[in-house]
């Protein structure tokens, strides 16, 4: 496995725990893929801001972006949803060879030229070469599976119940850029449940976070009164945490709990329960920027001798 | 959606200035009613509002031809937001075909993009695509919302949206993490490429871009006021 990490924006300056848990989880240590560093990224670009603004610009900034690692023989993985949406659709609406020329033309002024084309199609899945965008989630239920993850975890998280939250742009649109079934969703689950814990179902689980969009910068009381909906759905359940692959979500949800004054249910990045589950030392996690505190989720843990 | 050729800009307004700013919430105050029940005398569409160009207007900024909405109600009963405030999908949709175009200027960007209403859509209209259009309308015609500004010009100064603690800088360190690379003396070259970018898209004069030295004067009033972020 070739990687090349796309961390974005929020990750490596709000959440770097995730980043760290990422790139252990994926050391020699443990998963074993080669990552390529790649130091001329930009922000994706985020869709509420310029793809709402002016789609020749955000096209154009996106395509900057798959450029750097169109030579590179390794695939784009983001660990965020927005990151993995907005560079996804890029390589969808590059595919229109007239879109692509006025695209390319701007490029030019920077000495670049975007090459992606549509290599095959597999069911309601288109795939791109030789710019492969994909999410964490999805490159570690595809490229490594249930079994290897399993194989490699050292103190499985055995009784622990969590709720995953796919997030809106991992799954859709669907039309061709699914990775998952948007209506039953199965590889964060699977992801979950390959630490040894149990992905409990709840009402309206694919619902959306509340602060996508530009929503939470604008109005957060509307994007708390959409978390509170989610968020009693997963208190209903009784979840011990709740774990997504978006930084975002997790923002979201950490900070709708601290607004809304309900008890609290740690939030994790897949990323972090799976360095837990593959014996990682919690310390090196980076959950002290979590505003959730998830040492009560730790202390959970260590009564059932984990971490 | 078309990027054969770059959309027009209008003439560009002069921008507000904060004092200017200020006035204008002040008298937006004072405009405003007292709690109680709606107005209605003041929300009845005369037909001044209409646009007869505003579907054409979306289909050209990328949007599907809402006039084939069949008005069925499936977006609005899936859309997180409809649910949580007076903003339905459907009526949203039913005063495009209608072309009250101002309206759309007055309400906040508040779609989540979570896609929701084009998986029900029976007429694959996506009004997730139709308040895209409708914003890209919005900012060449009345302006930029100041939180795109601000985004737009922390991305072009930094490359990135965000920007770390002191403490956030040190667990990196600590932790052995690579350099963030905006950080990276090479990183020079790649804000000029983003600048080159946006130039030649015209983005810089669609946005209407903050200096560093407007942003941090921004961020001192907003120290002084004690606002939280």
């Amino acid at each position: 496995m070739r990687y090349a990490l796309f961390v974005g924006c929020t990750i490596p300056n709000r959440f770097p725990g995730v980043e760290n848990a990422t790139r252990l989880i994926l050391g020699k240590e443990h998963l074993d893929a080669e990552l390529v560093p790649i130091n001329e990224f930009t922000c994706c670009p985020a869709l509420p801001t310029f793809y709402s603004t002016d789609r020749l610009t955000w096209l154009v900034t996106a395509a900057r972006n798959l450029v750097l690692v169109q030579d590179k023989n390794a695939d784009l993985v983001t660990l965020c949803n927005g990151c993995f949406s907005s560079l996804l659709k890029a390589t969808e609406e590059l595919e229109n060879v007239n879109k692509c020329n006025v695209v390319n033309e701007a490029l030019s002024a920077v000495g670049k030229q975007y090459r992606g084309r549509l290599a095959r199609v597999e069911g309601h899945r288109n795939f791109y070469e030789p710019v492969k965008v994909r999410h964490l989630i999805e490159a570690l239920y595809t490229d490594y599976g249930k079994e290897t993850i399993a194989g490699k975890v050292q103190h499985p998280l055995e009784g622990l119940r969590l709720a995953v939250h796919y997030g809106c742009h991992l799954l859709r649109p669907t039309t061709r850029t699914s990775v998952d079934d948007p209506v039953n969703p199965v590889m964060l689950d699977t992801l979950v449940e390959a630490s040894g814990a149990k992905s409990v179902d709840y009402n309206d689980k694919q619902a959306c976070c509340g602060a996508g969009g530009g929503i939470r910068l604008q109005v957060p009381k509307l994007a708390n009164a959409i978390t509170k909906d989610k968020y009693e759905s997963i208190h209903a359940v009784g979840a011990d945490a709740i774990v997504t692959g978006c930084p975002y979500c997790l923002f979201q949800f950490d900070h709708a709990q601290k607004d809304l004054k309900v008890h609290p249910i740690p939030v994790l990045h897949i990323s972090q329960l799976l360095a837990l589950a593959f014996g990682i030392d919690a310390e090196r996690l980076g959950f002290e920027w979590h505003f959730v505190a998830v040492r009560p989720f730790l202390k959970k843990l260590q009564a059932k001798g984990v971490a | 959606m078309s990027h054969g050729s770059l959309p027009e800009l209008p003439a560009k307004k002069p921008a507000a200035d904060k004092e200017g700013d200020e006035a204008a919430a002040a008298a937006k105050k004072a405009d405003t009613p007292p709690a109680g029940p709606l107005i209605v005398e003041d929300s009845v569409f005369t037909g001044e509002e209409h646009d007869p160009d505003f579907v054409k207007q979306i289909i050209r900024y990328g949007g599907k031809d809402v006039q084939t909405c069949l008005q069925c109600g499936n977006c609005t009963g899936v859309c997180p937001v409809s649910l949580k405030t007076p903003y339905k999908t459907r009526n949203l949709i039913k005063l495009c075909q209608y072309g009250y175009k101002r309206i759309f200027f007055s309400i906040p960007w508040i779609c989540a993009g979570c896609h929701r209403c084009h998986e029900h859509c029976p007429a694959d209209i996506n009004p997730a695509e139709v308040f895209v259009a409708i914003r890209h309308i919005e900012v060449r015609e009345t302006g930029v919302p100041r939180f795109i500004k601000e985004n737009v010009s922390l991305i072009l100064r930094n490359g990135f949206g965000a920007i770390p603690s002191d403490d956030i800088k040190r667990y990196r360190e600590k932790e052995g993490m690579d350099p963030l690379p905006n950080t990276l003396p090479g990183y020079k070259k790649v804000l000029g490429e983003l600048e080159t970018l946006f130039k030649k898209t015209r983005y810089d004069k669609l946005i209407g871009l903050e200096t560093e030295e407007e942003a941090g004067k921004r961020k001192a009033a907003e120290e002084a006021k004690g606002a939280v972020k």
